[in-house]
């Protein structure tokens, strides 16, 4: 669990000499083992919370605590070694080997070479890398798809039970994007870090973030679970952030699999049929297509395994 | 399936293929055609010039000597053959250019010995026009094969070509199978004056290298210094290159007295050899003169390594000096050793002046031969200091390669 108590980052702006907030009186807990999307548009003050955590940024005023205890009574690389970091720019040092890359943490807190060997491949294939074709490759010869994807076992490496990052996927082409994304939730579903994962990108936070936190020129202007800004947004700033489709957006972000019911042969009898990870989005395309309020969720294999409705779709998550 | 055919299709690779002549599948760029015109001309004019001037002695007026008229149309020839070569078969140019500086080698021997059979035994036999225009042909014609070989991925040992067969023609004049250099001028002002070449050329290697060691201890801190601040490096920057305007004599002269100064007030300097002339005040010219390409490389170097990647370390929570030395370090390496490789070889350039304020070194030939206007003492300071000049070139470079190699930098030219 992070909290953010009165949190509050202060620059002076060099021309006019004026005093400016880049993020202002920020009250906010980050659940423990689960993903909070901090979200909002360019310049609101997402990074500069982020790295307020770790502490790359001091903050003017208020104070951070994780799992209760004040993040200020230790050394900042101490406080660092213990929390991942995933950036943009990805920042893969070009010198080193992928597994040298991964083993950078491990490293620095002094772990025995041979354990953090063993870890360095578990990770690897976790990750979706074959740990023989990658291990001593260099970063430069890999995908940028790739190279993320050592970005995230390198901050995984040391097992920190916090994550921190500012928008992992966003220089990703979109497939890759939604591979990562795809690989790095099945990675979280096991873990279960407190991850805070800074985006702009909407699709991105609703179907990423158990809970998203949406900020505006520094201050909270929601925090809930996608369904909550989705349904029940507090203000006009996040009903018009978020857009009129914001809800089929949220579908987007969910496969049928997901939604549907148990069902027998003769329930879903004449119903149309879709693929099981087909997301909910088409499936509500289709059901308007095809003038229908269920269809019928099939298995690679056309087995029947359930059935999807719109009562469901309607009713998503909630 | 159309729409994602229509998006962003890529613009066709781009050749650029400027004056181009392509022959039997090979293709030549035409400045390449130039540049063998270039190593060909002054070839054809070195034939036919004269290759040796003889007098009776070191200090009399001579007269030329000319190539007997078969060698003249083999050099003819061979000069000729050079564009041909570009022509219709460029991978020949690279055996062509090493022939003519292995011929025109084993020609001067020729020339020169022939020429002091003939006089007295205090005769000299010095090269003239020919031999230096041929030398300079060559030297461009190996240039040219050089340039060659980068476009067709020529085998690498023909680029070495030129060295193994000068050897040979060297080792074999030296055992006597055909006239070797021994009678020419330079060579026998060498053996005259051998030890001596020795000993300034030791002191050349380390006032150099002492110089060098100085600048890069002065300017590595400064340029991480510099990288850190940029009041700092606008400092720093602006004195390096003021220093660097200043002509070395004229830098030479201005540390005489300060240091002949200091020597008089502190007995300690006096004792430890510093003085207003002799290696002191060179050495602290040198240093000064090379800071300016290190720190100049260094700042741009550390400057360089992406943000992304300093980000990365110091919030995976290395200390600022563990971000330093495993990461900023061993990333600018290969660019600022390249500073130190610029420093290396005008170093050898300003420590040929050093003579002047009595530090020694080659330039001791260069000055007593512009004295006594023997061109070939001269050639005696010049020929080593230019070898030293390239093998420190060489061994630095191989350092770069040696760094920039994990980092994919391997043959990338810079
Ligand atoms: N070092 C600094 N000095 C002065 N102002 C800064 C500094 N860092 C950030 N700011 C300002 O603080 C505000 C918040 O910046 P921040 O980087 O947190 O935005 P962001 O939400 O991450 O934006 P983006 O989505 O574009 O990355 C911006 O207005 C920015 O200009
Ligand atoms: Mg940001």
């Amino acid at each position: 669990m992070i909290e953010l108590q009165h949190l509050e980052k202060r620059y002076t702006n060099p021309q006019t000499g004026s005093e400016f907030y880049a993020v202002k009186d920020l009250t906010l807990t980050f659940p423990s083992g689960e993903i909070t999307a901090l979200l909002g548009p360019s310049g609101c003050g997402k990074t500069t919370t982020l790295r307020m955590i770790n502490r790359l940024i001091e903050p003017t005023g208020g104070s951070v605590l994780i799992d209760g205890q004040t993040i200020y009574s230790q050394r900042p690389e101490e406080l660092r070694r213990r929390i991942g970091y995933v950036i943009q720019q990805i920042g893969l040092f070009p010198h080193l080997t992928v597994a040298q890359n991964i083993a950078t943490v491990p490293d620095l807190l002094g772990q025995p070479k041979a354990q953090t060997k063993v870890r360095v491949l578990e990770l690897l294939d976790m990750v979706g890398l074959e740990p023989e074709r990658f291990a001593n490759k260099r970063p430069q010869e890999l995908s940028g798809g790739q190279q993320q994807r050592v970005g995230v076992a390198r901050a995984l490496a040391a097992d920190p039970p916090v994550l921190l990052m500012d928008e992992p996927f966003g220089a990703l082409d979109p497939l890759a994007r939604d591979m990562v994304q795809d690989a790095f939730l099945d990675i979280q579903r096991r873990l279960k870090k407190t991850i805070v994962l800074v985006t702009h990108d909407i699709d991105e936070a609703l179907r990423m973030g158990d809970h998203i936190a949406l900020m505006q020129s520094g201050e909270l202007a929601q925090f809930g679970t996608p369904d909550d800004l989705v349904r029940r947004p507090t203000s006009d700033f996040v009903r018009q952030f978020l857009g009129e489709d914001a809800a089929l957006r949220q579908l987007a972000g969910v496969k049928v699999k997901a939604l549907m019911q148990p069902s027998d042969a003769q329930r879903s009898a004449g119903l149309p049929h879709v693929p099981a990870d087909l997301n909910a989005r088409s499936a509500l395309s289709i059901m308007l297509r095809e003038g229908t309020e269920a269809l019928a969720v099939v298995g690679e294999d056309g087995q029947v395994l359930g059935v999807i409705t719109w009562r469901a779709l309607e009713r998503d998550s909630v | 399936m159309s729409a994602l055919r229509a998006t962003s299709p890529l613009p066709p690779p781009a050749t650029p293929q400027p004056n181009r002549l392509t022959l039997g599948g090979l293709a030549l760029g035409g400045d390449l055609q130039a540049v063998l015109w270039l190593a060909a001309l002054p070839m054809l004019a070195a034939s036919v010039l004269p290759w040796v001037m003889l007098r009776p002695n070191r200090l009399a007026p001579g007269h030329y000597l000319h190539l007997p008229a078969p060698t003249v149309m083999l050099g003819l020839l061979l000069a000729l053959a050079l564009p041909l070569a570009g022509r219709f078969w460029p991978r020949a140019v690279a055996v062509i250019a090493a022939l003519a500086l292995a011929l025109g080698t084993v020609w001067l021997g020729q020339a020169t010995t022939s020429a002091v059979a003939d006089s007295g035994a205090v005769a000299r036999a010095s090269a003239s026009s020919g031999w230096w225009l041929w030398l300079l042909g060559s030297g461009v014609a190996l240039y040219g094969a050089g340039l060659i070989a980068g476009q067709l991925r020529q085998a690498q040992w023909l680029r070495w070509l030129w060295l193994a067969l000068l050897l040979l023609v060297l080792a074999g004049g030296e055992l006597g199978y055909w006239p070797g250099l021994r009678h020419w001028s330079v060579v026998q002002e060498f053996s005259v004056h051998q030890g001596r070449v020795a000993q300034e050329l030791g002191q050349h290697i380390r006032l150099v290298l002492s110089g060098l060691g100085l600048a890069v201890l002065i300017s590595a801190p400064l340029a991480v210094w510099a990288s850190r601040s940029n009041q700092v490096s606008s400092v720093v920057m602006s004195v390096a290159g003021g220093i660097q305007t200043i002509p070395s004599l004229a830098l030479l002269g201005l540390l005489i007295a300060p240091l002949a100064a200091l020597s008089s007030h502190f007995p300690a300097l006096r004792e430890a050899g510093i003085s207003g002339i002799g290696t002191a005040p060179a050495l602290c010219a040198m240093t000064l003169y090379a800071l300016l390409p290190i720190v100049r490389n260094g700042l741009v170097a550390l400057r360089g390594v992406p943000s992304g990647v300093m980000d990365a370390a110091r919030g995976m929570g290395m200390t600022d000096n563990q971000r330093f030395w495993r990461v900023q370090l061993p990333l600018a390496l290969p660019v600022w050793l390249s500073g130190v490789r610029q420093a290396a070889v005008m170093l050898v350039g300003v420590a040929s002046v050093a003579q002047l304020i009595g530090a020694g070194g080659l330039g001791y030939f260069i000055f007593s031969g512009m004295q006594s206007g023997a061109a070939d003492l001269i050639l005696l300071g010049v020929i080593p200091a230019a070898a030293l000049a390239i093998v420190l070139d060489m061994l630095l470079r191989a350092l770069e390669t040696l760094t920039g190699r994990p980092l994919g930098l391997l043959g990338r030219g810079r």
